[in-house]
């Protein structure tokens, strides 16, 4: 009988777990034709040392969309560079902004 | 923008976005939910009244006595665990790093021990009908042997187990192995699942299938009429043993092959899914052990009916308390007669002086 009571608790536990999830999200793939730096505004890194098994960097798109590359290839290093040098640029006209209002 | 645009366009066909791996729980959350259920309550009353039968009838005689508690052990550990391995699965992960490390040690520790000495028990049986006449002598040392050879099963469990804890750790609510070094993620990330398919299934097996092929050799020969029962003992307790962890180690070795490699996102899927069912196959051997191979002995079932009539007789003793009761009422009873009759008797002295 404890037995039975047991078991209906785990039973409600059991159902008191069931909340949405996030899905786990990884690159799988590399797209094979480059992007150009303007078509890009953003990028993350995807490592192999957690819960993804390929290294990536995943680049975000003007159109809202994101775009797996291999990071071992040059044209991706080269769009790594472009994109901060966009944030550096925008650094400095957001000081020379700041500047010229005060 | 529209330059830009038309480039998106142009690649349509050359888009690798990051693929949602676990894209199913949504559908399959409910009816895993009845499935684990079913397999935390079985696996709960199955595997708790093997250890009561043990430890208060039956003393562990033979050396599959010995193997069967630690198997019963084992299982019913992870179906303790069940309950929040299911949790880290379909939701976030809110008991930490420790509590990461300790459920996937758990049924990590699960896998290897309940199918090594599942292994262990194919091989006594082998030796006892097999070997019948040469381990007459040895017999009365089995026992010792038996606890030997359990402590190293749970040790080896344990070593191989430390890699699945070692690595394990939460991370923005995920229960995941982290590294520190690519080169060490690549081999654990192998290591782990092959052996878990090598020792939590590929041994196991093929020690079944020596010893089990031998033992129905034997029993076919032999000129008795239990026999046949025997044999479709042994053939259930293989293929149950087969059903239930073949899929998974399949699935597990098609993922593992993968790793590292490109592949599409809906392979991956379906791969994932595939992983997901069969382990849920996987989970419910811990609650047919029980089934299959404490309550098909006919000894064991003389041994479970007497609890029954032990619960029974604690019935019979309410029962009894209820006719003590009534015994306390009926002498009342008496002892209210006999007071009438001194009243009577008193009575009498009147008529006499009338």
């Amino acid at each position: 009988m404890g037995n039975i009571k047991i078991c209906t608790l785990y039973f409600i536990v059991l159902l008191s777990f069931l909340v949405e999830t996030e899905s786990a999200i990884c690159c799988l793939r590399y797209v094979k034709n480059p992007r150009r730096c303007g078509f890009l505004k953003g990028y993350d890194i995807q490592i192999m040392t957690e819960g993804c098994d390929l290294p990536a960097i995943i680049f975000h798109t003007v159109t809202g969309r994101s775009i797996c590359a291999n990071p071992s290839q040059n044209w991706t290093q080269e769009r790594v560079l472009c994109l901060k040098k966009k944030a550096e640029t925008m650094k400095t006209k957001t000081m020379s902004m700041f500047t010229t209002l005060s | 923008m529209d330059n830009e645009t038309n480039m998106d366009l142009e690649y349509s066909d050359d888009y690798a976005e990051p693929c949602p791996l676990m894209w199913y729980r949504d559908h399959e959350v409910t009816v895993q939910t009845y499935v684990y259920s079913l397999i935390c309550a079985l696996g709960l009353v199955g595997n708790v009244l093997v250890l009561l039968t043990y430890a208060f009838y039956k003393k562990a005689k033979s050396m599959t006595d010995v193997y069967l508690v630690n198997v019963a052990l084992a299982d019913l550990l992870f179906v303790v665990a069940l309950p929040l391995i299911i949790h880290n699965e379909r939701s976030r992960w809110s008991m930490g790093t420790w509590a990461c490390k300790l459920l996937r040690g758990a049924y990590s520790m699960n896998v290897y021990t309940s199918t090594l000495l599942l292994a262990c028990i194919s091989g006594d049986r082998y030796i006892a009908i097999v070997q019948a006449r040469r381990s007459l002598r040895t017999r009365s040392q089995a026992k010792a042997y038996s606890r030997i050879i359990c402590l190293a099963i749970w040790f080896l469990a344990f070593v191989l187990s430390l890699p699945t804890v070692i690595y394990h750790q939460e991370k923005n609510q995920e229960c995941i192995t982290i590294f520190s070094e690519m080169e060490t993620a690549r081999l654990v990330k192998i290591l782990i699942p092959s052996m878990q398919m090598v020792f939590g299934f590929l041994v196991p097996l093929m020690v079944m299938v020596f010893c089990y092929s031998w033992t129905m050799v034997t029993l076919l020969k032999a000129q008795n009429f239990q026999k046949h029962k025997a044999v479709r003992v042994v053939l259930a307790v293989f293929f149950v043993f087969v059903l239930c962890h073949l899929p998974y180690n399949v699935a597990l070795l098609v993922y593992t092959s993968k790793l590292f490699v490109e592949r599409s996102c809906g392979e991956e899927q379906v791969t994932l899914m595939t992983l997901s069912v069969s382990r849920t196959a996987a989970y419910l051997h811990c609650c047919l052990n029980p089934i299959l191979y404490a309550f098909i002995g006919v000894k064991f079932r003389s041994h479970f009916c007497q609890i029954l009539r032990d619960l029974r007789c604690l019935g019979k003793r309410y029962i009894y308390s209820g006719r003590s009761s009534q015994q306390t009422s009926d002498l009342y009873v008496s002892a209210t007669k006999t007071v009438a009759e001194q009243n009577g008797i008193n009575d009498n002295p009147s008529s006499f002086t009338l």
